[in-house]
């Protein structure tokens, strides 16, 4: 039992490291930092503190978007999955019983967690911070919106995107091109943020009550995501890695 | 090193991937120690075997025990080398190496002298998908085997390498063999008597023949050899396409082949069965 832990937790330290060392989970990250940052220069850089209120949802446009790129910085892990997987890294584990499936199907959860967190921080750090330079007190509201929405569907993303990709994994056997696990789960994973932005850049009723649907769409998010978690926890019991 | 003597034993198994079976009804009993040679043609049912007696495989009927207990319940120790490299991406060899290590809690010392009798002292740097496939394969091998276990399994381990290169890796292979349980896949019958004392074959997933490979009779076979400067050697041999054909009675024969071939300045590219001894094997048996 504790050799299990020790392996699950080298496991995340390994998949963290990757992330943050190699080329492919460096430029994931670096496009989840980029674009908000150029998203904020495009927007706020003209706002002034007078002219929030009057922007309506324009105010709103970094914190709802965020989620999305902490979901892209993070899908590092995704990729690894795929390869790992393909080049036989996981039969091998399993075969010399050095881990257990659900040991890889946690360590990639648990990894994707700190990753996004990792991301979401800086992001709010550059956001915050950026504002605090140009002395643009931000409204209660944009604050309000970040913690019932931003937050919470920037792990829900990732997460949905990883489960994703572990519950195709799963049921496929070939994966070509975007096809791919990773691929999935990056895709499946930035649906739900492009929704709400749609909804809320289309029908007005988002607008005026982008509070409400902020929460409501959290919700739903989290039981998507029970859902996910429920399936990937049953597939666990057949899984064997194979490449 | 081994705690105590490992048995593998399978009882009327049988198994295969999503319903479909591919071995079928396999009995043998395993419990001396040494080399196995799993011997069969490409789609034999080797891998599957492999993957049945780690537990990846679960099995349709019957049951495969190791040291007496059915394979989820056992505590052996299995050390595993697949048709894969099974070797993260991204990552130079010594990172590789420290990944494994940790994860088989090993310390700095055990991994050291694994780098060392690998030969990846001079590799340590290099990102792994820069490697020649020897010394990919040597990477492979020495992270299968920072901690041997009771029973090592090795999925035609020395395939696509090149002559010397295989030799190495199976001196390296029967360096690990004492009190241990070495599964050794191959579709090479020179190969298999070259390291093997034991036998399982393998034909469309039922088990021809399990014994002593010595015991054997084998034709002799062609001996196909891929080189320069062979015309100087003073052999007398035959030509098909690219390879000069010699005629071989035994492996050793092979070997001395080789020996003398290299001595006389003949460099080598490859060695390959021109017959297929494997037939004769299974008609002869």
């Amino acid at each position: 039992m504790k050799e299990n832990r020790q392996a699950f937790t080298h496991l995340v330290r390994f998949e963290l490291f990757r992330t943050f060392s190699t080329l492919y989970g460096l430029l994931y990250v670096f496009f989840g930092i980029l674009f908000p940052v150029f998203l904020y220069i495009t927007t706020f850089q003209s706002f002034s503190a007078s002219s929030i209120p009057s922007l309506g949802f324009l105010a709103f446009l970094v914190p709802i978007m965020l989620p999305l790129f902490s979901q892209i910085g993070s899908s590092g892990t995704a990729y690894f999955f795929s390869s790992d997987r393909a080049n036989g890294v996981y039969e091998y584990l399993l075969a010399s019983k050095t881990v257990k499936v659900s040991d890889v199907f946690l360590s990639h959860s648990v990894s994707g967690i700190i990753t996004t967190s990792l991301i979401l921080g800086v992001n709010l750090a550059i956001f915050y911070g950026a504002n605090l330079v140009r002395s643009l007190i931000l409204p209660w509201d944009i604050t309000e919106f970040i913690i019932i929405f931003t937050v919470p569907i920037s792990y829900f993303s990732s997460l949905i995107s990883i489960l994703s990709m572990l519950t195709w994994a799963s049921l496929t056997k070939r994966y070509p091109g975007v096809n791919a696990p990773g691929g999935i789960g990056t895709i499946i994973g930035v649906i739900p943020v492009l929704v709400f932005f749609i909804l809320v850049n289309k029908y007005l009723w988002f607008q005026e009550n982008i509070m409400f649907a902020g929460k409501i769409f959290s919700l739903i998010l989290g039981i998507i995501l029970v859902i996910l978690t429920v399936t990937v926890i049953r597939l666990m019991s057949n899984e064997r890695m194979l490449p | 090193m081994a705690s105590e003597i490992p048995s593998i034993a399978a009882d009327h198994f049988s198994t295969g991937y999503s319903g479909k079976e591919v071995l079928h009804d396999l009995s043998f009993n395993i419990s001396v120690p040494g080399i196995y040679v799993v011997l069969g043609e490409n789609g034999s049912g080797k891998t599957t075997l492999f993957r049945a007696i780690t537990g990846l495989l679960k099995p349709f009927r019957g049951v495969i025990s190791l040291n007496g207990f059915p394979i989820q319940e056992s505590k052996v120790k299995i050390s595993y080398l697949g048709h894969n490299d099974a070797i993260p991406a991204g990552m130079n060899v010594l990172r590789v190496m420290k990944f494994f290590a940790s994860l088989e809690n090993v310390n700095d010392h055990v991994l050291q002298i694994a780098i060392e009798r690998f030969g990846l002292r001079e590799m340590l740097k290099k990102q792994f998908n820069e490697l020649s496939r020897g010394q990919k394969k040597r990477v492979s091998l020495a992270k299968s085997l920072l901690v041997p276990g009771d029973i090592i399994i090795l999925d035609e381990p020395t395939s696509n390498l090149d002559p010397s290169v295989s030799s190495m890796v199976r001196n390296l292979i029967r360096e690990e063999s004492r009190d241990r349980i070495i599964l050794y896949s191959s579709h090479n019958l020179y190969e298999a008597m070259d390291i093997g004392s034991y036998v399982l074959a393998l034909k469309g997933g039922n088990l021809e023949y399990f014994g002593d490979l010595r015991a054997l009779s084998v034709q002799n076979y062609k001996i196909g050899i891929r080189a320069d400067g062979i015309e100087k050697s003073g052999l007398r041999y035959k030509t098909e396409g690219n390879f000069y054909v010699f005629d071989v009675e035994s492996p050793q024969e092979t070997s001395e082949l080789i020996s003398s071939l290299v001595a006389k300045g003949v460099r080598i590219y490859e060695v390959k069965d021109m017959s297929n001894p494997l037939e004769s094997f299974y008609e002869n048996k």
